[in-house]
């Protein structure tokens, strides 16, 4: 029965085709998801490199290269 | 060997060699000094604390924090760009197999200590208070409390984070006496908790990365996106809940197989009695099996 229901909502409307995607027809939101993951990675690298250039990278290694007396518990 | 005890022993194997690289400054611990190399400009994807002797990287957490609380930025583009390419590509595989406070749990869980406990009570509720965390004690208050010099401090480290009281507060104080003299009421809050979650994770699996840990929080937002996947066949699937029965962090596999609690331990993949579920990297030409994920429907076009 519960594998019944799930067969069901797969075919709900949400999950109805509407976009025509490497040859398939899919719903919207695996329109999105298909793209979400590479947007996201070309996204995070463009950033590194933004904070590469604004010098975040060095007061990251200040911070990190001298004990952190908040981290180990001292204060 | 028994079905689930492949991965299981494969993941032990990759979290501690994966441990042993990030934090294998052995002098480190012998001198009660830290690395102080270049290499701590990366971070590296766990929760692993750059106070640590052995660490040979920074922890994203704390050096998300560190940015922030300096005057120099309000924002960190450098520390969201990595956690984006982290969360993007691995999401919480890097919760699974990458994490050695992770680690830390999942050997605590071995000891065999009366009955186990599959949740807390409110289990739902408490799940969330680790986005709570993430916004309040990593990103708002480092921000906006700042001293009169205009630098904030470190609160999820300073008052929550035990990874960073076991992996550099006990090692550093072992061995360095001037450090063990200046410990007080802070360190013993930090050792209580620690002590809280230690008991916790030989009770159940990973109390830490369920309801407190906000690396597992942003990881957990790219799940359902990231490279890394896992599927399930609709037309195999019977609905058993064995998936369920062996996942350490308690999800209804069937049903959200891309669950943002979802640290792809691959217990369930191995416990599936009709195999179906399968792990998938994005846009790999291996045939996959057809369901409403994303990357099968990609991928089965090339079935064709």
């Amino acid at each position: 029965m519960q594998g019944g229901r799930l067969r069901d909502r797969q075919y709900s409307m949400e999950h109805r085709p509407l976009f025509l995607i490497a040859g398939k027809e899919r719903t919207v939101k695996e329109k999105y998801r298909i793209w979400a993951g590479p947007i996201l990675l070309a996204g995070g690298i463009i950033l590194i490199a933004a904070g590469i250039m604004r010098g975040e990278p060095a007061t990251v290694l200040t911070k990190a290269a001298v004990i952190c007396m908040e981290c180990i518990g001292i204060g | 060997m028994a079905r689930g005890k492949t991965t299981g022993k494969t993941r032990l194997f990759v979290q501690a060699l994966w441990t042993a690289v990030t934090n294998g400054y052995a002098y480190g611990f012998v001198s009660g000094k830290i690395y102080t190399g270049r290499m701590k400009t990366f971070c590296v994807p766990g929760l692993s604390c750059y106070s640590c002797p052995g660490a040979l990287g920074s922890c994203p957490v704390g050096a998300l924090q560190a940015v922030l609380d300096s005057r120099s930025f309000a924002f960190s583009c450098y520390i969201f760009g990595i956690l984006m390419v982290f969360g993007s590509v691995l999401g919480r595989f890097i919760c699974g197999w990458l994490c050695p406070f992770g680690l830390v749990q999942d050997l605590m869980h071995r000891i065999p200590l009366g009955k186990k406990w599959r949740r807390l009570p409110g289990d739902r509720w408490l799940r969330l208070v680790k986005y709570g965390i993430l916004i309040i004690f990593v990103i708002v208050l480092p921000s906006i409390i700042v001293n009169v010099a205009g630098i904030g401090r470190p609160w999820f480290c300073q008052y929550i984070c035990p990874s960073g009281t076991l992996m550099g507060g006990i090692p550093l104080m072992t061995v360095n006496p001037g450090l063990r003299g200046a410990a007080g009421a802070l360190f013993s809050w930090k050792i209580m908790i620690l002590c809280l979650i230690l008991f916790l994770s030989v009770k159940m699996p990973r109390p830490f990365c369920r309801y407190l840990c906000p690396l597992g929080a942003v990881y957990g937002i790219f799940n359902p996106v990231a490279f890394y996947r896992l599927n399930v066949d609709r037309e195999k699937c019977i609905s058993c809940g064995k998936c369920r029965e062996v996942c350490p962090m308690d999800i209804k596999v069937w049903e959200t197989p891309n669950s943002p609690e979802c640290i792809r331990c691959g217990a369930c993949t191995e416990s599936c009695p009709v195999d179906a579920l399968e792990k998938k990297v994005a846009f790999c030409k291996r045939k996959c099996y057809h369901n409403d994920s994303a990357l099968a429907c990609y991928h089965d076009s090339k079935e064709k």
